[in-house]
């Protein structure tokens, strides 16, 4: 009987181990979701006086962007806050989908000009358009990972974006 | 007998257990489905700069075809190049739910809500 007790108790455990395992990728989902909409925001930070001189914006196969890197920057952050409700410290406010009390850690944000391509991300992808690569860390607790912190690297070109619509 | 007693509580522990399996993720595949769907929506309407009504009725029934009820949308149905808008999506949903361990079974309506700040960012006129 106890070895019945025992299965039973591993059995349990194991089907609450899959639902927090679901839970997770759900939770991976939407945060990354958010992150590239946040991210994707800031291509509207163009750098006009570069724009005026060179781009080619209504040529879409060379459709040079060249972005102002600190307004993207914080363009980037100012969505971030909004759209993972965080306050001003980067902590989850009340209503986030992050239910943690640390705060969100920028770890990089790096905007690639035509000028500077074509080029390689820290995550090895190539980068050939203008882009912008996030690295963040979310503060996470779940039963069954020991992990503090979900990784977040994420690499994003306007182009994709707009194809990835159908 | 013995064995046929511990053979019956394995398989009502397996049952029981793949019962809590199947309800505590089924809320979790339905938010993805509901947040995959509004997603695509909310990209339309950076792409598009804006969301018209046509759309809007796509949204609602997509969901509908979920089996999502009382879906409320808040999206502008024009912006310009740029522009900042808030994007919001509200859907309920009746779930099955085991109530006790005698197996009874009890309707619970869960309230889903897909909510994004973007900007406009279509280069098409």
């Amino acid at each position: 009987m106890v070895v019945v007790g025992l299965m039973i108790i591993m059995v349990l455990g194991l089907f609450t181990g899959i639902t927090d395992a679901v839970s997770l990728k759900v939770f991976a989902y939407r945060l990354t979701e958010k992150i590239e909409i946040s991210v994707i925001s800031a291509f509207s930070e163009v750098d006009l006086e570069v724009f005026s001189e060179r781009a080619n914006i209504s040529n879409e196969q060379n459709r040079d962007i060249y972005l102002d890197k600190d307004k993207a920057k914080e363009t980037i952050k100012e969505f971030l806050k909004k759209n993972l409700e965080l306050d001003e410290s980067f902590r989850a406010k009340k209503e986030s989908i992050i239910k943690q009390n640390k705060a969100v850690i920028i770890d990089d944000i790096r905007v690639y000009n035509p000028n500077e391509l074509p080029t390689v991300a820290p995550n090895n992808q190539k980068v050939e358009r203008t882009s912008i690569y996030i690295h963040l860390r979310v503060p996470i607790n779940f039963k069954y990972s020991e992990k503090e912190y979900q990784d977040i690297k994420r690499l994003v070109d306007l182009d994709s974006f707009l194809t990835s619509y159908q | 007998m013995t064995d046929l007693i511990i053979f019956g509580l394995i398989v009502l522990a397996l049952v029981f257990g793949f019962v809590i399996g199947v309800e505590g993720t089924t809320p979790f595949f339905s938010r993805t489905e509901f947040d995959m769907i509004c997603s695509n929506f909310l990209k339309e309407t950076m792409i598009e700069k804006g969301l018209d009504d046509t759309s809007k009725q796509e949204l609602i029934q997509e969901l509908k075809n979920e089996g999502f009820e009382d879906v409320k949308v808040v999206a502008p149905d024009s912006l310009e190049w740029g522009q900042e808008f808030e994007f919001k999506v509200e859907a309920s949903l009746k779930l099955k739910e085991t109530k006790d361990y005698s197996g009874a079974k009890e309707i619970k309506t869960r309230v889903f809500v897909f909510e994004e700040n973007a900007k406009a960012m279509g280069l098409e006129n």
